[in-house]
């Protein structure tokens, strides 16, 4: 999910904790604004701490002008079996390539682990907000656009398309994680780690509470602040779990992430705005029945048969317009798909077609 | 009883005006509107005509001032974010288009508030009632969001740590000093009583005339950019999923923003935009179009509901001294009035769109900055004397933070968003006294 949702699903998700909209509302309370802080705590401190602090062992920055595929590729094989032979975990980061003050070019990296092959391919220039100008491509000499190299290490990667692609901003880190059958590859290793794990946030909760206490002296107001702020964290940690990255649940208890359900990826722009509509609905509705007499009747009445206001509601300002977010996603939203990946991939078919 | 027909003259009077008075870079319709309230009496025109007349002013302003945003980089709080794809379209010789798409947002949202002009009567009390309680936590969490969800622009190059870290948090640290001094300067100019009484009700024009549209201005002077000839194009390059889901957003956000107290069309843009997954950059110039004009036109909008008094937005708050709403007849001529005003508003942009656009690469952006920053000058100084001058500077000072460090401008909102959550939730003398300030 995005951090905005993050954000507005730990509010509404607070908001229904006992007290909290009373005390909200009577005593100027900004405790679901805590909540909506720790719901986007675990990405705050993985994009904002815990990344500047990951090792590096290797970067990659591409030539400027023309990035030398081959030369990346190369690289990169010789980091997979580095890691291999030595049984070493080494982290490489890879860079983005900046052409413009809003404009980037391309780059994608793909593992074959059957034909053991790291592939590389220079793509066209795009903007920030993802709009490709293809004719680009051809500005890189045809040499330099693909490259691959051989590996002997037996690799596993297994992460949405496969492919790794650098466009915009900062580029992602990759981990190569030897166990004691195959070479394992970690899509950005520092992210979903301790972070994300309900024991972290049971241990800030703990943090939270003594300092609360001592500020406060109040038992009721410190137990409630500090489970808001337990709920409130947890709420991304939960919200994070149908994608596919999952999390690392009980850190230190567990050592590797446990894979999301794979149900929808962070970036769905319709699931996004399901979840952010829920959220917003649920505090519509907390926000009404805290305070009396409450300014919306949401109960619907035909004659002498009343339909209650939390039916109603629930019917009509939830689960229609829910319904048809949907919908719409099943006519309209498909995973925004590359066509420059088909090149990179074309070899692969060809060679499984012959 | 205020004739419909001359009603909806002066909103059309007011759309031509307030277009005329838009193109101008950094001129905000909101400066001017005491003029025409100072003028009215003298020219025999009731307060109820020359609150449509104000009405119209707005229009105008939402649609034209996208002139001032794309071709001359001085932006105001809601058009700010829009400056880096429309720069990019312009040095590409897309600003015609990149205006119109703005445009279109805007019309489509126009046409969007007279299809639901019953509804809003039926929603907005009810809305308003649920919202003022619950306001304080309302302002904070949009103001915290703001200022967390901001995300390093770079890991930098180089092996060590602390290297990497400090790449990365140059843009974010950079970011929360704004805030904090963009708050503290919003606290001062709101509880500090340092303009005159008369002209305290301006108090944070020139803040934001000094966070926003002067660093523009002044990093066009020193870049000097050469603009190429401008296309003008015979169809827009955006599908209709864009228009839609940029209209779309940008009415939710602008929607948003004129409903929700002290909270400004750039905050709604940037919530609902990432909520829905905004990225494609026609989408989001339409969005933000749809934005500003949701939010200007829609806060005033409120003012026109009967049984409440709904007063959000600068111009709302002028003329709430002279309104007071109570007709149905009246709140349906300015909904009308927003409609067919929007259209002959975006007829006005078409044509001087391609006006200037033609004209643009004759033009030296250094001098036009010059000239603008000296009238803009001129403006505050007339408006708010020598303290409106000073706080304008100082907020320039801030506003340049984010320029020349990469971070969001948005941070200088808190000018805003600060003061009034101390306000609400009852922390203002404590904060006052932490400043060594009488409030």
């Amino acid at each position: 999910m995005k951090g905005v949702v993050h954000y507005f699903v730990a509010a509404a998700i607070v908001s229904l904790l006992p007290f909290v909209m009373e005390l909200s509302v009577e005593q100027k309370s900004l405790i679901i604004v805590l909540g909506a802080i720790a719901g986007l705590l675990p990405d705050y401190i993985d994009f904002k701490i815990a990344k500047f602090f990951e090792r590096v062992d290797e970067e990659i920055l591409p030539d400027w002008p023309y990035p030398d595929s081959q030369k990346i590729a190369r690289k990169i094989a010789m980091m997979i079996d580095e890691s291999w032979n030595t049984k070493k975990t080494l982290n490489l980061q890879l860079h983005t390539i900046k052409v413009g003050p809003n404009l980037w070019r391309k780059w994608y990296v793909t593992f074959d682990s059957e034909r053991k092959k790291v592939k590389v391919m220079v793509g066209p220039i795009t903007t920030t907000g993802g709009k490709d100008f293809p004719e680009t491509i051809n500005d890189i000499p045809e040499e330099l656009r693909k490259g691959e190299a051989d590996f002997n290490a037996p690799l596993f990667y297994r992460y949405k398309d496969n492919v790794i692609k650098m466009r915009a901003f900062t580029g992602p880190m990759i981990a190569f994680k030897p166990t004691e059958d195959y070479l394992e590859v970690e899509f950005l290793p520092w992210h979903r780690r301790w972070s994300h794990s309900i024991t972290i946030a049971a241990v800030f909760s703990m943090i939270l509470w003594v300092l609360s206490y001592i500020l406060t002296l109040d038992i009721n107001i410190t137990n409630i602040i500090t489970l808001a702020f337990f709920v409130g964290y947890n709420t991304h940690i939960i919200t994070d779990q149908p994608g596919y990255m999952g999390s690392n649940l009980f850190w230190p208890i567990t050592k590797k992430r446990i894979r999301g359900f794979k149900i929808a990826e962070s970036m769905d722009p319709f699931m996004n705005f399901f979840t952010f509509y829920l959220a917003i609905m649920i505090l519509l509705w907390q926000m009404n029945t805290a305070i009396t007499p409450h300014p919306i009747d949401f109960a619907l009445k035909f004659g002498s048969l009343v339909i209650p206001s939390i039916i109603s509601f629930i019917i009509l300002w939830v689960m229609l317009p829910e319904a048809v977010i949907l919908l719409l996603r099943k006519r309209y939203w498909k995973p925004p798909k590359d066509p420059f990946l088909e090149e990179l991939f074309k070899d692969e078919e060809e060679a499984i077609l012959t | 009883m205020a004739d419909p027909i001359i009603l909806l003259t002066y909103i059309l009077l007011g759309v031509i005006i307030g277009s005329a008075l838009s193109i101008i870079p950094s001129l905000h319709v909101y400066n001017v509107a005491p003029i025409f309230i100072l003028l009215a009496p003298t020219l025999g025109i009731s307060d109820t005509y020359l609150v449509f007349f104000l009405l119209g002013n707005v229009i105008g302003y939402s649609m034209l001032n996208m002139i001032s945003t794309f071709y001359f980089s001085a932006p105001d709080d809601t058009t700010f974010m829009v400056l880096m794809p429309s720069q990019v379209m312009l040095r590409d010789g897309r600003g015609i288009e990149a205006v119109l798409l703005g445009g279109l947002g805007a019309l489509i949202v126009a046409l969007i508030f007279a299809a639901i002009s019953p509804i809003l009567l039926i929603v907005i009390p009810p809305l308003i009632s649920i919202i003022i309680p619950n306001m304080h936590w309302l302002i904070a969490l949009i103001m915290f969001y703001m200022l967390l969800s901001e995300f390093p622009k770079d890991v930098g190059v180089g092996k060590s740590r602390w290297e990497r870290f400090k790449a990365g948090w140059r843009n974010l640290a950079a970011g929360y000093l704004t805030f904090i001094l963009a708050g503290i300067l919003g606290f001062i100019v709101m509880f500090g009583n340092i303009l005159p009484a008369e002209v305290a009700y301006q108090g944070l024009m020139p803040a934001f005339i000094g966070f926003f549209a002067v660093p523009s201005l002044i990093m066009n002077f020193f870049a000097s950019p050469n603009i190429p000839e401008q296309r003008i194009v015979k169809s827009l390059d955006a599908t209709p999923i864009d228009v839609f889901k940029g209209s779309f957003a940008g009415f939710l956000g602008g929607s948003f923003a004129a409903t929700a107290p002290a909270i400004t069309g750039g905050m709604g843009a940037i919530i609902v935009g990432q909520a829905i997954g905004q990225r494609e950059e026609s989408q989001f110039i339409i969005s933000m179009g749809a934005n500003r004009f949701a939010y200007y036109v829609g806060s005033f909008f409120l003012l026109f509901v009967p049984g409440v008094r709904v007063v959000r937005g600068g111009m709302a708050n002028l003329a709430a001294m002279v309104y007071i709403p109570g007709k149905y007849m009246e709140f349906y001529v300015a909904a009308a009035g927003i409609a067919i005003g929007g259209c002959i508003a975006f007829i006005i942009l078409i044509l001087t769109a391609i006006g200037i656009g033609k004209w643009l690469p004759k033009i030296r952006y250094d001098i036009l900055s010059g000239v603008i920053m000296v009238f803009i000058i001129a403006l505050v100084y007339f408006l708010t004397g020598i303290i409106g001058l000073g706080i304008m500077i100082v907020a320039t000072g801030i506003g340049l933070l984010p320029v020349l460090y990469n971070s969001r401008r948005l941070h200088c909102l808190s000018a805003i968003l600060l003061p009034l959550t101390l306000s609400m939730t009852g922390l203002a003398d404590d904060f006052a006294a932490i400043l060594g300030i009488k409030i």
